[in-house]
């Protein structure tokens, strides 16, 4: 398993647009994303857990993956998350 | 059967009568049905079912509305679609039915409600009001449980929609229907997403009406009066006949202003003007072109802001562009930059309060304080730039200094997405708006830093004047046609000449014929306007000569006052052109 802490930088935080992204690429993965905030752990493929977490900009998550292609989808996760979501700000 | 008028906001108007179409609003059952052991696996598939059914509408809708309204208005699908098929909405929802032995209502009901105190105990508004989204989409299973219930009307039968509130999703699906006649909801105002969608889609409206739910059942009649705000249900046949009159006088008026949308728009001496629209969303386009405009001559930004909780990302700003710059091709879309501070604030900037809003951080002062925000928007505009039918206009400048200022940040941004390998119109024009009245002084100055200038009349006029126009003590000494008034709007129209650069009005002179002939008889060619009056502007241009006009309001520059400009300007142009400013039909009912 692979835990890594991320802070989310871009302005709207884990909004709608922002949610169906990271789910879909989630969804690309086998390995199990979940994604740790404050203590409240939620299911990564799932845009109503995202949404309920309610992260803003500069938000602390952690990510928690593990499954064969664990290194893959964090990579590609955290790329998602440094870069904005591909928002500007 | 019972009469009841209702008096609500007309938002848009004309008149629109039919028979109601009640949407059936899920009501959430409290109802708990049980169901034997044996039927749980049945009950299972009678979930999957309807969740199979509701995915093929979503998908179906998603199409739809993407191709009908952009792909900005149809992402909203693509959440709700994630919502569909998110794995713990699916287990909570086949375990309350396996566990509780259940119908699937039973299951639908308490799983909103969950979510429902899940979302309100956020403490983020925009993360708060997401429980509409699950809703939403519980709502849709709950419909397609029900296989008779799933078609809730045949398409084809007209009718006035009558609800509680529509969901920006909802709207945009029911108000693209051929069949809705009408629209009457308890709740929304001037600038909801229904209100907005109506008008750009003329389809007379009334908001705000309370409780119209609580008193009308389907298969009721109604006439809804957009023009005046008004609904009556179940109307004697006299009222529905003078109802009837008053609709097809309306129609016949937007008919008369439609026809006049393929003729030229010149003077009887064939001077040509071009009429552009003042618009606010991408969705109207489509409207002012069908009534004449040939281009956008001012898209207000400032929308883009009201419509997302937080501020709008780069993305967001290009998504609206891009469908402006294609809607609008091969015409020019004049895109003014955030137009905000002062009265005009948005919750999400925090602009503190200011004793005097007018003369207060508003516009480009507030954009060249807030230099991120600017940036975000200027790339946007750039990038939605590559038709090369998109300009870019500034508002509310006071000096030559923040010109250059603005024109060194564009440098910058230009370079940015050079670097980026973006695409873009290198030679996008650039413009100001004149509403300071130092600028109008200065018009020859700016006008050897900017590509083309852009009269703000409104502004101009009550900063001019020294006038606050919504003032009822002062407001009779705002007029357009004061001396002074006119003698700075022809200096700037000059200057424009001299330079050989663009002047285009966009204030609500350019669409008064009266005032637009003077300003045409100083020698301006380009109106911008509320598309709704071009047509009216286009007649009134249509019937004069332009040489009459600026012999006329070359005599009229020497008389003292505004009424004796006015009533020496009627007169002559009548003696010579009688139809000038005969209109038919109710313009004043116009919005």
């Amino acid at each position: 398993m692979i835990d890594k802490k991320i802070m989310i930088r871009n302005k709207l935080g884990l909004h709608a647009r922002a949610a169906v992204k990271f789910v879909n690429l989630a969804n690309r993965f086998s390995s199990s994303v979940k994604i740790e905030k404050n203590g409240t752990e939620i299911d990564g493929k799932s845009i109503l857990g995202i949404l309920t977490l309610a992260a803003t900009q500069g938000s602390e998550i952690r990510l928690l993956v593990s499954g064969k292609d664990e290194e893959a989808a964090v990579r590609s996760l955290l790329e998602l998350i440094n870069n904005r979501f591909d928002e500007k700000e | 059967m019972d009469i009841v008028r209702l008096r609500g906001i007309g938002v848009s108007p004309g008149i629109a009568m039919g028979d109601v179409l009640l949407p059936k609003l899920v009501i959430f059952t409290s109802r708990k049905e049980a169901i034997s052991a044996s039927e749980v696996e049945g009950e299972l598939e009678r979930l999957r079912l309807a969740i199979r059914r509701t995915k093929a509408d979503l998908v179906q809708v998603r199409e739809k509305i993407r191709e009908k309204m952009g792909k900005e208005n149809s992402f909203i699908f693509d959440a709700h679609l994630l919502i569909l098929e998110d794995p713990t909405l699916l287990t909570g929802l086949e375990t309350i039915i396996r566990e509780e032995k259940s119908r699937a209502e039973w299951a639908l009901s308490k799983t909103n409600g969950r979510y429902e105190q899940l979302f309100e105990s956020l403490n983020d508004d925009y993360f708060r009001q997401r429980k509409s989204d699950v809703s939403d989409v519980l709502t849709r299973i709950y419909r397609n449980l029900d296989a008779q219930r799933e078609k809730e009307q045949p398409p084809g039968t007209p009718h006035i929609l009558v609800s509680h509130e529509l969901l920006p999703s909802e709207a945009a699906v029911r108000l693209g229907r051929e069949t809705t006649l009408g629209v009457a909801l308890d709740m929304g105002g001037v600038t909801s997403h229904t209100a907005i969608l109506a008008r750009s889609l003329n389809i007379p409206a009334v908001l705000g009406l309370r409780n119209i739910t609580g008193h009308v059942r389907e298969g009721d009649f109604v006439i809804v009066d957009g023009t005046d705000g008004e609904v009556i249900i179940n109307p004697p046949a006299a009222v529905r006949r003078e109802f009837q009159a008053k609709k097809e006088k309306y129609d016949n008026y937007r008919r008369e202003l439609q026809k006049t949308a393929h003729l030229k728009p010149v003077t009887l001496d064939r001077v040509r003007v071009r009429l552009l629209a003042n618009i606010e969303l991408p969705e109207e386009v489509r409207m002012a072109m069908s009534l004449g405009a040939e281009g956008v001559g001012l898209f207000r930004s400032e929308f883009i802001y009201l419509r997302t909780a937080s501020l709008p990302s780069e993305e967001d700003h290009l998504a609206i562009y891009s469908r402006l710059a294609a809607e609008a091709a091969p015409h020019p879309v004049y895109i003014r930059t955030l137009d905000i501070g002062g009265e005009k604030s948005l919750p999400q900037l925090n602009i503190e309060q200011e004793p005097n809003p007018a003369l207060g951080l508003r516009a480009v002062r507030f954009s060249l304080m807030n230099k991120g925000l600017f940036r975000t928007q200027l790339r946007a505009i750039l990038r939605a730039s590559a038709r090369k039918n998109v300009r870019i206009l500034i508002p509310m400048v006071t000096e030559v200094e923040e010109i250059i200022e603005v024109k060194d940040i564009f440098e910058g941004v230009k370079a940015e997405l050079r670097r980026e390998n973006a695409k873009f119109d290198e030679n996008i024009p650039l413009g100001v708006m004149i509403e300071v009245p130092a600028a109008a002084a200065l018009t020859d100055l700016i006008l050897r830093e900017v590509d083309y200038v852009s009269v703000g009349t409104n502004d101009l006029i009550q900063y001019f004047l020294a006038v606050d126009r919504s003032n009822e003590f002062v407001s009779y000494l705002y007029k357009p046609l004061h001396p002074a008034v006119l003698r700075l709007i022809r200096s700037v129209i000059q200057s424009a000449q001299k330079a050989g650069k663009e002047v285009t009005v966009c204030g609500e002179m350019a669409a008064d014929p009266l005032s637009a002939i003077v300003l045409m008889g100083f020698g301006l060619r380009t109106f911008s306007m509320n598309p709704i009056f071009i047509p009216r502007i286009k007649k009134a241009m249509r019937s004069v000569e332009s040489k009459t006009a600026e012999l006329i309001v070359s005599e009229a520059m020497k008389l003292r006052s505004a009424q004796e400009i006015e009533e020496y300007v009627i007169e002559e142009i009548l003696v010579r052109h009688p139809q000038v400013f005969l209109m038919g039909g109710p313009a004043h009912t116009a919005p």
